[in-house]
This record gives structure tokens, C-alpha cells and sequence, in this order.
């Protein structure tokens, strides 16, 4: 770790993790806003009324019926995997394989830190910015719905919930940025850190729409967050952070160690 | 000059009880100017904020004296030292002490060594290659510590392969490059502090200031080395406080070369280091090299321009397709250079003239001949002379025209 590059690297990007931060942000205050405990049976009425495949699609498959169910229903079924995914694509690439391409890693590796120094020190900015994101999201999830339905929110379950959520988005988080370190171009990097994991986001639709397509859930990683059954106790969240934590480390260390080894055409 | 106050003046400085003659801001020394001491010390040379900084002489009252570089009032950078009785040591001086000598600099022992190998740089059989089957194939040279090293070849040689090798970005297929002993791949880390690289692209961080830039790559180095800094921006004129995005393409070379120079390490290494620069810009980096190689430098400059290599390097190395095709002392170098002169004549029956006398001649347009002369000037000036000329032009050429004897006549055709 370097603390200088760290900083220049959370200078220069800070302003993307507020972005994304905003629209986290943004979302949760409009689904909490929606929550109406008196409603909820107009609103599980109105997506009943909707065609069956498409609210499945987006993981509305349930009707809710507490707060904490309806934001697993409604947030953490789809708000809470895209945009995060969006932001590990960006910074991933903005890390590593934007300086490769562009050639600017010459500076950096032009200096006495040895290059498991220097990725490490990206590699940590990822990981630790993607997990601030989510904790954050989760601090302003409970303080709205404090501010807004006192005492309705199950406190443990949306801890559990967001917990799973951090878990599986640092996995995501390591496929990207796995591939930005084994590439010379920042087009490829793009295309399978992005590629795999929208493939994934993809597949998780596919499989919400109907019983027929569960097989698909041996296909992506999203599978793994079930918010239903994660806030109402029927799944625990033990398989999804052993998993997740698995392929986090694997990942992450792979990409440090390709990145130290290998050729940079700078 | 007009920032400084009206001078000469002669002040008395309450805080070192001395005598003070010359140039003052704000009432304290600060431009040029002279200071006699009580007991008989004597300093003469550039000032700031009332203490001596720049470049000046100082001779002590024991009959000491030092000349050269000051920073904020004590001996920091490059300078003669002479003892009171004779001896006079060139060297390098860090905040007023002694760090090694220009010897020792060109010796190589003035640097961390690992192996204690002689030469700064060395290239044994080094191999790299491309997907595509280009690349660099069996490259053997070796710089000595303080020389200066050309490195020249026409786009797509192989320099910039063989200057990623240099910097442990790549590693070699087979054979091997060492900087002061380190082997370039194993221990890259480790040369790093005393190397300065010019990359010959130009890629920084586009949404920091230049200045944002050099802070950064001064921590990264945990050295920032503003002194030295300071001078080169001023040396080169140049203003790092905008955005890089903004910089043009010659300003970006300017940033590039401050970056190298600023931590003053032992070893250079520098990709096109002109390419960008306006003449003038190229005048003041040809004498920066040359302060560099009396301070007992060592650098390596790939360039495809022969009178620049000229101008700076002791030796050069000549690259075709990827094979080291010559090693030469620049000078021998010179005498096998090629030069073209178009020559303009006045008489149609001088051209056969020029013919019989047996010059090399080429390209004819009209009455404009192209004569190709290597090393045999008395013949060539002997028969113009006899011949009606309107005019003389040197012509520019490509680096395969200039050494035809390197790279075949293929290579030009």
C-alpha cells in the first residue's frame, strides 16, 4: 500500500462514488417514501395487475407486507445489484487498465514501489470504496425509515439483508477488477469485467420469470441474495458470504499477482 | 531584473553583523550580490529572502573556498570545494553536507550497487519479442557510470522495446539488463530512485495540475526535490499550475522532463527527450544533458535525430530492425555520416563536370543537384569551385540517409 497514490486515486474519483452514492440515495428515499403501511395492499394489487412476466423480471415476484419486506422487494431486488455494478465497472477500469492503456502506469511503476505495491494499493481503494458505498446506503436506509415510519423497520433483518448484499457486491467487485489487471487494452477489460457480470444480471432476470427457469440460478451469482427469503429467515446468509468471500479473495489476489508477473507494453 | 529592488546598495545585516552590497527585496538580499563578513568570509553570488541561493562562491576566512550551487543558505546541489592549502574536490552536496564526490559519481560507487559491476547500465544478449515476430534480438551494450549513451534508430527500431526492458516493464525472452547492478525485471523496484525516465509517450493523470502531478510522483518517490524543481520549470519556462488535460504537446514534454530531472538521481533514461520541444526548448534541454554528464551522469537517450546524439552523447548505439547494427564514438560516427547538399547551378555543362569528378550525385530537378558527401569535403568543395554555383542547401534527411552504411541502401529506397 501507498498511501500517496491512495489519496491521488480517492481525488480523482471520489466525485463518481458520490454519484453513484446520490442515486443509491435517491431510490431508497422514494421506496421508503412509497411504503405506506396502509397502502401496501393497493400497491401488491397494482403489481398484480401488471403482466406477470415483466414484474418478475425485476424480482417483484412477492407481495410484501412489512417494511423491510417491501424495500427487500423493491430495492434490493434490482436498484441495489445494478447500480453497484455499474460503479465497479467504471472504477475498476479507471484503476488499473485505464493508466495500462493509456500509459500513464509507466509513472507510477516508474518510482521505487514495487507493482504489488502500487496494485495492491488500487486494489484496496475497490474493495474499501464499494464496501463504504454499501454501508453508507445502509446507514441512510435506516435513518430515513426512522425518520419516516419510527419502529417500523426490522433492524437485525435489513442489517442481515445488507450484509449479503456487501458480500456478493465485493465478488462482483473482484471479476472486474480481476480483468482490469490481465489487460493491455482497456476495451478488453471492459468487455468481460463488464461483460460477466451484466451477464450474470441478465440471467438473474430470466430466472425470476417463472418456476421453469430456476435451473438458471447455477448460472449467476445474483441467485445467491434471495431478499425475500433472506428478511423473512427462510435463508440464511452463510453460503452467500462464504461464496462471496471465496471468490473475492481468489480474484482479487489472481489479479495482483498476473498484474506483478506480467508484460506492460508502457 | 525588475523584481528586484534598485541596486547596488550596501546594507548592514543586524543578523550576521556582515557587510551586504547589492540587489534587495522587501529590505532583505534578494537577486545578486556580494556580503563581507567581519571575520573575513566573503560570499559572492545570487540571493533569496536574505540568504545565499542559486549559484555563487564562497571563501571562507581560513582560505577555504566553495563554488557552486546554494539552496536557502547552504551548500546543496553541485560544486567545487578548495581546501585551504590546494586540494580541490568536485562533488555533490546535500543541505550543507558532503555527499560524494563526482569520482566516486562516475565510478559507480557513489550509488547502491548490488553487484559492484562497473558499467551503470548493462545489456547482455538481450531478446524480447512480439506476438506479431518484431521486437529487439540479441542487443549487447554496456554504459559506463558519467558517459552519455545515444540510442538512435528510425521509428519501429526496437528503442522504446528496449527501453521497457530497462525499466522492468517487460520481461526479456532471453538474456538480461542490469542499472547499477540490479537486474531491471527482478529488482526494478529498487533502481527506481536513483533513475529518472522520460517515457516517449506522453501520458500523465489528465485531470490533475501539473503541479498536482509532480506532487504526486514526488511522493511516490518520498522525495520531492522542490529546489531542483523550482529551477527546471524556471529553466524551461514552463507554468505547471494548469490542468494537463489543457497542456499542449510541448508543455506535456516539459512536464515529462521535470519529472525525470527533479529527484537528481545517478542514471538517466530518457525516450526522444526533444520530440515536442521548439528549438529554443531543445537548446536548453542539449545544455541541461551536458550540466548532467560534468555532474558525472549517466544517461541513455534513444533519439532518431543524429545531430542532437551529436551534440550531447560520447557513444551511440545504432538499431535496425531490431538488431544493435553499430556502437560507435560519436565522432566516428560523424565521419561516417552521409550529408546531402542540394546545389544549385548556373551552367547546364556543369553538371557533367560534376559527374566526371566522381561525386555521389542523386535527385536532379532542373538545375538543382543533390550531392551526397561522406567525409570527403576538400574534393567536393574543390570541384564546386570550379563549377558556376547559384546556391547551396543542406538537405534534410531521415536517419537511414545519414547512415546508408548501416542501413543499406534498401532502407532508403
Amino acid at each position: 500500500m501507498n498511501f500517496s497514490l491512495l489519496k491521488a486515486t480517492a481525488k480523482s474519483s471520489w466525485i463518481i462514488f458520490l454519484i453513484f452514492f446520490a442515486i443509491l440515495l435517491m431510490y431508497m428515499s422514494v421506496m421508503i417514501g412509497m411504503y405506506d403501511p396502509d397502502s401496501v395492499e393497493a400497491m401488491n394489487q397494482f403489481i398484480d395487475s401488471m403482466p406477470q412476466g415483466m414484474m418478475e423480471a425485476f424480482g417483484y415476484s412477492d407481495t410484501a407486507t412489512s417494511l423491510v419486506t417491501f424495500i427487500a422487494l423493491y430495492y434490493y431486488g434490482f436498484i441495489i445489484i445494478i447500480f453497484p455494478l455499474i460503479y465497479c465497472i467504471i472504477l475498476a477500469n479507471r484503476l488499473v487498465a485505464a493508466h495500462v492503456d493509456r500509459g500513464s502506469m509507466a509513472y507510477l511503476l516508474a518510482s521505487p514501489n514495487t507493482r504489488v505495491k502500487i496494485i495492491t494499493t488500487q486494489a484496496f481503494y475497490m474493495a474499501a470504496s464499494v464496501t463504504l458505498l454499501l454501508i453508507i446506503n445502509t446507514g441512510s436506509g435506516l435513518a430515513l425509515s426512522e425518520a419516516m415510519f419510527p419502529g417500523e423497520m426490522d433492524i437485525s433483518a435489513f442489517l442481515k439483508l445488507n450484509l449479503g448484499t456487501i458480500f456478493l457486491t465485493l465478488a462482483i467487485s473482484s471479476i472486474c477488477f480481476f480483468s482490469s489487471c490481465i489487460f493491455n487494452e482497456a476495451k478488453y477489460s471492459l468487455a468481460l469485467g463488464g461483460g460477466i457480470p451484466i451477464l450474470f444480471f441478465v440471467i438473474n432476470m430470466l430466472r425470476n420469470i417463472g418456476d421453469s427457469n430456476q435451473w438458471l440460478k447455477y448460472f449467476t451469482l445474483y441467485s445467491l441474495l434471495d431478499a425475500n427469503a433472506i428478511v423473512t429467515g427462510e435463508q440464511s446468509i452463510i453460503t452467500l458470504c462464504l461464496v462471496s468471500a471465496a471468490i473475492f479473495l481468489a480474484l482479487y489476489g489472481a489479479g495482483v499477482i498476473i498484474f506483478s508477473r506480467r508484460n506492460l507494453y508502457l | 531584473m525588475s523584481q528586484y529592488g534598485q541596486g547596488p546598495e550596501t546594507v548592514r545585516i543586524p543578523w550576521v553583523g556582515g557587510k551586504y552590497s547589492g540587489q534587495l527585496k522587501n529590505n532583505v538580499p534578494h537577486g545578486r550580490g556580494k556580503l563581507l563578513m567581519p571575520d573575513g568570509t566573503k560570499y559572492d553570488g545570487e540571493w533569496q529572502e536574505g540568504k545565499p541561493h542559486g549559484r555563487g562562491i564562497i571563501i571562507y576566512a581560513n582560505g577555504a573556498a566553495y563554488k557552486g550551487e546554494f539552496y536557502e543558505g547552504k551548500k546543496h546541489g553541485y560544486g567545487k570545494y578548495a581546501q585551504p592549502k590546494g586540494k580541490t574536490i568536485k562533488g555533490r552536496w546535500d543541505q550543507g553536507k558532503f555527499l560524494h564526490s563526482i569520482d566516486e559519481l562516475q565510478k559507480g560507487a557513489a550509488v547502491p550497487n548490488k553487484t559492484g559491476k562497473k558499467e551503470a547500465i548493462c545489456i547482455s544478449t538481450l531478446t524480447f519479442t512480439y506476438s506479431n515476430g518484431k521486437g529487439i534480438f540479441d542487443i549487447n551494450f554496456n554504459v559506463d557510470h558519467g558517459e552519455v549513451f545515444g540510442f538512435l534508430g528510425p521509428n519501429g527500431a526496437g528503442k522504446t522495446t528496449a527501453i521497457r526492458n530497462l525499466l522492468g516493464f517487460t520481461k526479456p525472452k532471453s538474456g538480461s539488463c542490469t542499472i547499477n547492478g540490479f537486474d531491471c525485471w527482478d529488482d526494478a523496484a529498487k533502481i527506481q530512485s536513483e533513475l529518472g525516465y522520460l517515457p516517449g509517450e506522453m501520458a500523465f493523470f489528465d485531470e490533475m495540475s501539473g503541479t498536482q502531478f509532480l506532487n504526486l510522483i514526488g511522493d511516490l518517490r518520498g522525495k520531492r526535490g522542490n529546489s531542483r524543481r523550482r529551477d527546471l520549470t524556471k529553466r524551461f519556462e514552463f507554468d505547471p499550475t494548469g490542468k494537463i488535460r489543457r497542456m499542449s504537446k510541448g508543455m506535456k514534454q516539459k512536464l515529462g522532463i521535470v519529472t525525470a530531472f527533479m529527484h537528481d538521481p545517478a542514471v538517466y533514461i530518457l525516450d526522444e527527450p526533444t520530440s515536442g520541444l521548439d528549438p529554443l526548448m531543445q537548446n536548453i534541454f542539449v545544455e541541461l544533458i551536458l550540466e548532467e554528464k560534468e555532474r558525472g551522469k549517466t544517461i541513455l537517450m534513444s533519439s532518431h535525430n543524429f545531430e542532437e546524439t551529436y551534440r550531447t552523447c560520447d557513444r551511440a548505439g545504432i538499431i535496425r530492425e531490431g538488431r544493435l547494427v553499430a556502437v560507435e564514438d560519436v565522432h566516428s560516427l560523424k565521419s561516417s555520416q552521409r550529408k546531402a547538399y542540394l546545389v544549385t547551378l548556373g551552367r547546364k555543362e556543369d553538371l557533367n563536370h560534376l559527374r566526371s569528378a566522381g561525386l555521389e550525385i542523386g535527385q536532379i530537378s532542373k538545375n538543382t543537384v543533390e550531392i551526397y558527401v561522406s567525409g570527403n569535403y576538400d574534393h567536393f568543395i574543390a570541384t564546386l569551385a570550379r563549377c558556376n554555383v547559384l546556391g547551396i542547401e543542406v538537405a534534410s534527411q531521415s536517419l537511414e540517409q545519414v547512415f546508408l552504411k548501416y542501413y543499406g541502401q534498401e532502407a532508403v529506397l
